[in-house]
């Protein structure tokens, strides 16, 4: 037993819980909660108006005022990067959701029907690998216009392909046991064994997977707001603050663009760290 | 052994992917709602005779699979369609922009694969202080998507510092590829990151593997041990995972372009996005589809020519 794990007993259980889990995976999971509750409450916390141009504090630097400066018309960064919170979680909180919903049907399906409708469903999912997320998302866009629904939903089927394919080996894996077997003999409908039964059961690697893939799906919509195809200005997204300070750079007012990526960065990094996290956890619950 | 059943079966894949991409591709031009010629004129509201025109040029009024047949061959020859935003063929939008992205996928793929691998192997094999440097610098790296990295160089290197040119493809070759630095730099990041770490644990893992252990303990000089057991074991994993990177290179040159206003197809992609000029859009994604499969199935024979035990597997599977 090493010293830290000695010196945590004793202490209330939070905090010998925090220690065994590590500073480094606490700290992320502080940011990732931060974030979660400025996302939900930011437009009341911000100090000021995310869209209000001021010509006379253009450019601004740090001031009690305005704590991270003001853009190249005056808009407050701060205030701009707390409203954007929302939008840059909520994007990829839905692409999570729908590819999840979308994948666990389709492995599923795949599983419980086996033969040839498993057949079809896995060429679909080869074929559907060969499409890379930002691809179908510059399609999407080119057909339904910018803003936030079509490089959702584009992203969403662009990352059913891996949820399908981890989960259709564990569904038939599952649905190979004998509980099954037994349920059938009593007469229950494939839809029940799988609604109430399988599904359940591989829920552990269900969150598994959504943990990791939050992450990736954020990284994904930065950048496709970046090349401004998704949320369009003047709505403060975090992408979008980038590519729009970009051109200040040169001028030598790089805190706009520098901000909202390190913002990314560390957004990304600490969702990812404590996806992994719960992912082991998840992963070995589900193994039993 | 690389048998020709495997080979021809890997073929087959690719032109049956290949196939279906290109009718999702072309088919999305009716999932839109509404007028399928409008679309096709970007956006703008045209006149009745602009969209018979454009009906026309783009045969919209035969059936779907003539239709589709007419693009594929089309694509096949060369004839890649008109850009009607543009008001150009899309093989004269294309010509210059192909050579820069393929400049800079290529100059990508060198830096990831040179120093990927090399930072790999050198962490495994010498392991200490330099693993742990390695791991750091790595950590770092992951996290750096290339649209920050880019933004962090534009500002180190337009104020501050001054050795690369931030903007712009450049002219001449030697111009071109001082101007695809920073863009390539920034491209590969994560992923020198990436392969960097598979390499370290696929040679760590040769390293400890009996084989290795039996060699060493029979007095083989390392040199050739590392040579002979470790590396050659450690390809076939190491050159599956780069050959993945940089099949997926493609797609991110959009980013990196767009970046650095470099006048690649990436960009062009989404500048045409944008503008909803579809028949650009079709063309080039095709393209980057056919790349990452093509790219994809040359590695996945290559692995196995390295690895024979991956073509048994595969038949079992």
């Amino acid at each position: 037993m090493s010293a830290a794990q000695l010196a945590a007993r004793g202490r209330p259980d939070v905090i010998r819980r925090a220690a065994s889990i590590g500073p480094l995976y606490v700290f992320c999971g502080v940011v990732c909660l931060a974030l979660i509750v400025v996302a939900v409450v930011g437009p009341w916390i911000a100090p000021h108006d995310p869209t209000r141009t001021d010509v006379i504090e253009v450019f601004a630097g740090s001031s009690p005022t305005h704590l991270l400066g003001t853009d190249d018309t005056g808009r407050d960064i701060l205030s701009r990067l707390i409203v954007g919170t929302r939008v840059s979680l909520a994007g990829p909180a839905l692409v999570v959701l729908l590819s999840t919903v979308l994948g666990v049907a389709v492995a599923v399906t795949a599983a419980w029907l086996g033969g040839w409708v498993d057949a079809a469903l896995s060429r679909v999912v080869d074929i559907l690998f060969a499409f890379p997320g930002l691809i179908l998302a510059v399609v999407a866009v080119a057909l339904f216009g910018t803003g936030f629904v079509s490089p959702v939903v584009a992203l969403s089927i662009a990352y059913v392909p891996v949820v399908a394919r981890v989960l259709r080996s564990a569904a038939i894996k599952e649905r190979n046991l004998p509980y099954i077997a037994a349920l059938r003999v009593q007469g229950a409908s494939g839809w029940s064994i799988c609604f109430k039964h399988l599904v359940p059961n591989l829920m552990p690697l269900v969150v598994a997977q959504a943990a990791v893939s939050f992450g990736y799906a954020m990284l994904d919509l930065a950048a496709i707001s970046y090349l401004g195809l998704g949320i369009q200005p003047p709505s403060p997204d975090w992408g979008v603050m980038v590519a729009e300070g970009q051109p200040s750079i040169i001028n030598g007012y790089p805190q706009q663009s520098l901000y909202a990526g390190l913002l990314v960065v560390v957004a990304v990094v600490a969702f990812n760290l404590v996806g992994e996290r719960v992912a082991q956890r998840f992963e070995t619950a589900g193994a039993r | 052994m690389l048998t020709p059943a495997f080979v021809g079966r890997r073929l087959l894949g690719l032109v049956v992917t290949l196939l279906v991409a290109s009718v999702v591709i072309f088919g999305s031009l009716y999932l839109s709602p509404g007028d399928p010629a409008a679309l096709l004129a970007g956006g703008s509201t045209p006149n009745p005779e602009a969209l018979a025109q454009i009906r026309a040029d783009f045969h919209l009024n035969d059936p779907f699979w003539s239709q589709y047949w007419h693009w594929l061959s089309g694509l096949l020859q060369g004839d890649l369609g008109r850009s009607v935003v543009f008001r150009s063929d899309v093989v004269d939008l294309l010509a210059s922009r192909v050579v820069t992205s393929l400049m800079l996928v290529v100059y990508a793929a060198t830096l990831i694969i040179v120093i990927g691998v090399g930072l790999g192997s050198l962490a495994a094999l010498r392991g200490g202080r330099i693993s742990t440097a390695v791991t750091v610098v790595t950590t770092i790296g992951m996290a750096a998507p290339t649209f920050v990295a880019a933004i962090v160089f534009v500002w180190l290197f337009s104020t501050q510092l001054g050795w690369f040119p931030i903007y712009g493809s450049g002219s001449g070759l030697v111009d071109r590829l001082w101007h695809l630095t920073l863009p390539a730099v920034a491209l590969s990041l994560t992923w020198i990151a990436y392969v960097s770490r598979i390499t370290r644990s696929a040679v760590s893992a040769e390293l400890e593997s009996e084989h290795v252990v039996t060699a060493t303990s029979r007095g083989l000089p390392r040199r050739s041990i590392v040579r002979h057991h470790v590396m050659r074991n450690a390809a076939a994993p190491v050159l599956t995972i780069s050959g993945l990177t940089v099949a997926g290179l493609f797609a991110g040159t959009a980013v990196a372009e767009q970046a650095f206003g470099v006048n690649g197809i990436g960009a062009l992609l989404i500048d045409c996005a944008a503008k909803q000029d579809l028949a650009v859009v079709q063309v080039i994604a095709m393209f980057m589809v056919a790349a990452f499969v093509v790219i994809n199935t040359v590695v996945d024979v290559i692995s196995a020519a390295l690895d024979p035990r991956l073509v048994a597997s595969a038949v079992d599977a």
